[in-house]
């Protein structure tokens, strides 16, 4: 065991973040032992099992994962998303209140204003029905008890802040009229609309082209440095991540198995599972032979494995990850690793 | 929007000609009035008579040609058995038809649309049970039993509407409760399922992330999108009334199309199933270009494309 590992409540499965800025300021959200399940024919399947981690105001951090991780779980969550025969356990405490278990009212004072949200399919997340104009002017008049005129003159103000051209000519115009990037910007325009103090983005490029991806990417970024919102950026994509956070959490199985500096673990992954999601990168490969698919697939969430969740694909794996299930602990300040060989992957780096 | 309505226009045309066309021969199938107006015994010279008197002695192509030629001048002939022209005797009770449809068809509108929302909103949920199986018991109940159990329970037992004709209030109230049966068990169902859906959709889903209050999000955002396949189905059961007028006319005796067309097949009378096969058809014409408009209304990628 590390003697750097810190843990007051030596709880199996629970993550404890050693957060360098923790100290002093209170976080603007601190999730603590974040558990999402669903009912179903099959009994409860868990989907996020014991999440902990803090953001702090104006910080950007980025959910790495595959399909099936939890990262998107664990977003919705973070909004009181998560509906029955979803189950959401653990405390999520924004701004020093845990909104678990608040009613639709109570929570939709924080959504908005608090914490927003971008999905990933922009055509889904518009109200076809409607022009973009009234779903925005919408919003402000009844969130923030606008007229007409001045709701108007501020989503015109929105959709040119989002990089929306001819703005005003576009109010009347509904989602289908909108090219896929503009349509992204337009749900941008509606999660900042309220002045967010965290945002989170689902995905927000993957149903992109390439080519429309780095703006909106861009716009994100230079969003979250302007309004000094929290942002949080769930995304199977690396690369993606490192051009808007400055630090990832790595999560597997519904569990953060890594966590520090994004470009920290870009160079030196301590997880096999995060260097194994690195050589399967095409972006980082130089030929083919670089290109390293991961083996298997993710566990089932009913089933999950005894011992280390990763050990069935992991080139590493000894017979205690068969049996011994790991605890997130930290590696150095700002590095955490769920690997029992954590320090092997970290030196096997360089 | 333009192309699409008048291209449709055509085509429904086409078809109530077709319709009128083929119920010309249909009709003639039936066999010939002539027995049926003439006393029993007549002689065949006043078969004949008769048969000349009203065309029927002509070979049948020359008989459609003659009928083709005065439909375009809008003629339908004269009805036998009512000894006025057959059109005139479709149209001065086809208002009382339309208003009943008319009646019939927004009450199930709008209680559908209640019990729909209500069904979604609550979904497997005792409520929803409730209406899910009520509006299945309506879809299912034949409008003839109904209206017969009806007549037999309310007018009879409890004597609080009349047994049939059209006079106050009440006797409204038996002949739009048959026509709605139909159309408010389907259509509650249609309703329940496309909330469902827009409930579950992603915009909904978004819309609630930003804060929305629950009311605003099923009756602003879910409802206005549920509209589409409540409007298509609502337009081919009013389609379907038809069917419920000629049981309105014959259990309720009420003075519209389906007395006059049920008549007119058993007087085989010719003119006047024709003028009412004709007036229904462009009645049903009319109605699919009323849910073309609505459509446009409700839905912009329909209308700006």
């Amino acid at each position: 065991m590390s003697p750097l590992r810190d843990r007051s409540q030596p709880a199996p499965g629970s993550d404890r973040v050693v957060d360098a800025a923790a100290s002093g300021t209170a976080p603007l959200l601190a999730v603590r032992d974040l558990a999402v399940d669903f009912a179903t024919d099959r009994g409860r399947v868990s989907a996020v099992r014991g999440v902990s981690f803090t953001l702090q105001a104006g910080q950007s951090l980025a959910i790495l994962g595959e399909s099936g991780s939890g990262k998107s779980v664990t977003g919705k969550a973070l909004l009181g998303l998560i509906d029955p025969p979803g189950r959401v356990r653990g405390a999520i405490e924004f701004e020093g209140e845990n909104i678990v278990g608040w009613d639709e009212a109570r929570l939709n004072t924080v959504r908005g204003p608090g914490v927003s949200m971008v999905f990933q399919d922009s055509f889904d997340s518009l109200n076809p029905v409607y022009s973009v104009g009234s779903q925005v002017t919408e919003l402000l008049r009844v969130r923030q008890g606008l007229d007409r005129r001045v709701a108007r003159e501020r989503a015109v103000a929105l959709m040119r802040q989002v990089g929306i051209p001819a703005a005003e000519e576009r109010l009347k115009d509904y989602p289908h009229q909108f090219s896929g990037g503009m349509r992204q910007r337009m749900c941008i325009a509606l999660a900042i609309a309220l002045r967010p103090r965290l945002l989170i983005a689902d995905e927000p490029t993957t149903a992109l082209d390439v080519t429309v991806q780095a703006g909106i990417l861009r716009l994100v970024r230079q969003l979250q440095r302007e309004t000094r919102m929290a942002l949080i950026f769930v995304t199977h994509d690396l690369a993606v991540a490192r051009l808007v956070a400055s630090e990832v959490a790595v999560m597997y199985a519904g569990r953060i198995v890594e966590r520090g500096g994004i470009d920290d673990i870009y160079r030196r992954p301590a997880h096999p599972y995060t260097r194994a999601l690195l050589a399967s990168q095409p972006d980082t490969a130089r030929s083919w032979s670089d290109l390293r698919p991961i083996a298997g697939s993710p566990p089932d969430k009913a089933g999950i494995v005894p011992g280390c969740a990763f050990h069935p694909r992991c080139p590493i794996a000894t017979d205690r990850c068969t049996t011994e299930e790991p605890d997130l602990r930290a590696l150095s300040a700002d590095r955490l690793s769920r690997c029992h060989h954590a320090e092997e992957v970290l030196d096997a780096a360089h | 929007m333009l192309i699409f309505l008048s291209r449709r226009l055509v085509s429904s045309v086409i078809a109530l000609v077709g319709v009128v066309v083929v119920v010309f021969f249909l009709g003639r199938l039936t066999g010939s009035p002539a027995h049926l107006y003439l006393p029993q015994g007549a002689s065949q010279e006043m078969a004949d008579n008769f048969n000349r008197t009203h065309g029927f002695n002509d070979p049948l192509w020359q008989q459609f040609i003659r009928f083709v030629g005065d439909v375009a001048h809008l003629d339908f002939g004269t009805s036998i058995w009512q000894q006025r022209p057959a059109l005139t005797a479709v149209t001065s009770v086809f208002p009382q038809t339309l208003l009943l449809a008319v009646v019939a068809m927004t009450l199930s509108i709008a209680v559908a649309a209640v019990l729909g929302c209500l069904a979604a909103a609550r979904r497997f949920g005792p409520v929803d049970k409730l209406i899910t199986f009520g509006s299945l018991a309506c879809a299912s109940i034949p409008d003839f039993w109904f209206a017969l159990v009806g007549v037999l329970f309310l007018a009879v037992h409890l004597g609080v509407v009349p047994t049939s004709g059209q006079s106050d209030l009440s006797s409204w109230i038996l002949p739009v409760a048959t026509l709605m049966l139909a159309p408010v068990g389907v259509l509650t169902q249609v309703v329940r399922g496309a909330m469902i859906e827009a409930l579950g959709s992603g915009y909904v889903q978004s819309a609630r992330a930003r804060g929305l209050a629950h009311r605003r999000l099923v009756y602003r955002h879910a409802l206005r999108n549920a509209a589409l396949p409540i409007i298509s189905v609502a337009g081919d059961r009013a389609a379907g009334l038809v069917n419920g007028a000629v049981i309105v006319g014959t259990v309720f005796a009420w003075p519209g199309i389906g007395t006059v067309m049920v008549d007119a097949v058993l007087n085989r009378d010719f003119a006047v199933i024709q003028a009412g096969v004709f007036v229904i058809g462009l009645g049903i014409v009319l109605l699919n270009v009323l849910v073309d408009l609505t459509y446009a209304v409700a839905d912009p990628r329909v209308r700006v494309s």
